[in-house]
């Protein structure tokens, strides 16, 4: 054995020291960390307790299986919801595929006359859904995604123009491109929040070229519309995981409208409501069931009801319930409403099971629920209108 | 009395409500706690001073949610009006005052 020096034992002895206080120093900050956190969940115990709730109900939603047989699903002339006559078949088509548990999805798309955009969205939504469903640790089975070519060179064409065929990996299959970048915000996988900004300068960009608004209209229309339906998009679409969210604008020149979807793969209205601290009260007034997803879409548009995890509960007042002065009220939707009507632009939501259009005077005209769900998350669709002098100097 | 450049010393895009909701940064409650956190009282609103002049020049714009987290919070303290003598808004466009003041009669009307 070597012999060692009293001054290098000293050293070793100094050095032992030194580490012994350093891990006790940072054991102690451990331990302060721990605790402070505690404190912190203890005090906001209402903010936590919703945010696991919401997450608990995320998975539950999440449960499925890919075992059934094959499932073909035609598209026949135009599918979007867009225009009010294909309304009711979007609703049937989109309710027979968005909960589906089949080891292969074929899309027959041979006599699909049109795409719109409320559709490629609808898509987007049902891939990032399957993707989110057989995520690791599950070790679900993914299943098969496809569609046939369209008859029409042109619905090829537009999928691939709109950013779809890149959301989903696929080759384009057509070469030809009918459609113009300029007249489009192109759907895409959105990651991050600081996106949002791009986003919205794209959309005002498309606007300004070819909506009818006047420059104080669409600041009204960015300030409000975007400004509310991105807060609500993010808030379920944007996490630590990505759970999607998307947009999709494309100015139409033979409708002369400006389509704008803005989506998100979240709770749904309803779940956010009820698993909010306002649950108590709305419960009340609607009961808690898939089959009510349009009554509490047309709640949250009429009332100020709130499904923020920091929603304030509404005081009794002398003759109605209100709340407090100066405290959150749970506008977004009921804003997003008024703007629209003020600007007349069409205005429709797709949550879950449930549904509701609202005309360009602001009034709803038709809401309800389906058997099955409609849309994976929710879908903000507006239908702005647009210049037909562009049209006219095209033809 | 200097001005508070809001677009250059917070941010353009005044949009965000509370971190509690997962907006990110750059929040209403955040505005609120950096330049009108003396404000949090009655006795502020109740004595004479100096008005806070907010210059909005690099703004780009403002959402009627950070509005009401920014803004409409103080209702429980004073009125729009009184609010509006206490804090001006300079080289801001006609929209964006209009969010702000149905905003903060929203918020005093709790509705």
């Amino acid at each position: 054995m070597r012999r060692i020096s009293d001054k290098r034992r000293a050293f070793l002895i100094r050095s032992q020291k030194r580490l012994w206080l350093k891990q006790r120093r940072h054991a102690n900050i451990r331990r302060h960390q721990k605790y402070a956190h505690q404190i912190f969940k203890k005090k906001h115990r209402e903010y936590f307790e919703t945010k696991e709730t919401r997450e608990r109900l995320r998975r539950k939603l999440y449960i499925a299986s890919y075992n059934a047989p094959p499932l073909q699903v035609p598209i026949t002339g135009e599918f979007g919801i867009e225009k009010s006559a294909s309304l009711d078949y979007f609703l049937q088509t989109a309710s027979t595929f968005i909960d589906f548990n089949n080891k292969h999805l074929t899309f027959e798309l041979s006599n699909c006359t049109r795409m719109w955009p409320s559709a490629i969205t609808l898509l987007c939504s049902l891939m990032q859904w399957v993707e989110l469903t057989t995520r690791p640790p599950k070790k679900r089975r993914k299943p098969q995604i496809a569609s046939t070519p369209s008859n029409s060179d042109k619905v090829n064409s537009y999928l691939g123009h709109c950013g779809f065929y890149d959301y989903v990996k696929r080759l384009r299959d057509t070469k030809q491109d009918y459609y113009s970048d300029e007249e489009i915000v192109k759907i895409q996988r959105e990651t991050t929040p600081k996106n949002i900004e791009n986003r919205e300068d794209e959309i005002i960009g498309l606007l300004s070229k070819y909506s009818l608004f006047s420059p104080d209209q669409i600041k009204l229309f960015d300030s409000i519309v975007l400004t509310e339906a991105f807060a609500n998009v993010t808030e379920h679409g944007v996490s630590y995981v990505d759970k999607g969210w998307w947009v999709l604008a494309q100015y139409h020149i033979t409708h002369a409208i400006i389509s704008l979807c803005i989506a998100d793969n979240g709770i749904g209205i309803r779940h956010s409501l009820m698993t909010g601290p306002q649950a108590p009260d709305i419960s009340q007034e609607v009961d808690n069931t898939s089959s009510n997803d349009g009554e509490f879409i047309k709640m949250a548009l009429e009332k100020t009801v709130s499904g923020a995890i920091a929603a304030p509960q509404k005081k009794n007042g002398f003759i109605v319930k209100g709340y407090a002065r100066g405290v959150h009220r749970g506008n977004g939707l009921r804003r997003i409403t008024d703007t629209c009507k003020q600007l007349e632009i069409p205005f429709s939501i797709l949550s879950h099971y449930g549904y509701a259009f609202v005309d360009k005077n602001g009034i709803i005209n038709k809401y309800g629920s389906m058997p099955s769900r409609i849309f994976a998350g929710t879908l903000y669709h507006m239908v702005i209108p647009a210049r037909k002098e562009l049209q006219n100097a095209s033809n | 009395m200097q001005a508070i450049d809001v677009g250059k010393e917070f941010y353009h895009r005044l949009a965000n409500r509370d971190d509690k909701q997962g907006d990110g940064k750059h929040t209403g409650v955040e505005f609120r706690n950096r330049f009108l956190s003396h404000l949090n009282n009655l006795e502020a609103w109740k004595s004479p001073s100096e008005p806070i002049i907010l210059d909005f020049k690099n703004v780009k714009k403002i959402g009627p949610s950070f509005a009401s987290e920014a803004f409409g919070y103080f209702m429980k303290y004073v009125n729009p009006e009184e609010f509006l003598k206490k804090i001006q808004f300079i080289n801001i466009s006609g929209v964006h005052l209009m969010i702000i003041k149905e905003e903060l009669e929203s918020a005093y009307k709790g509705k």
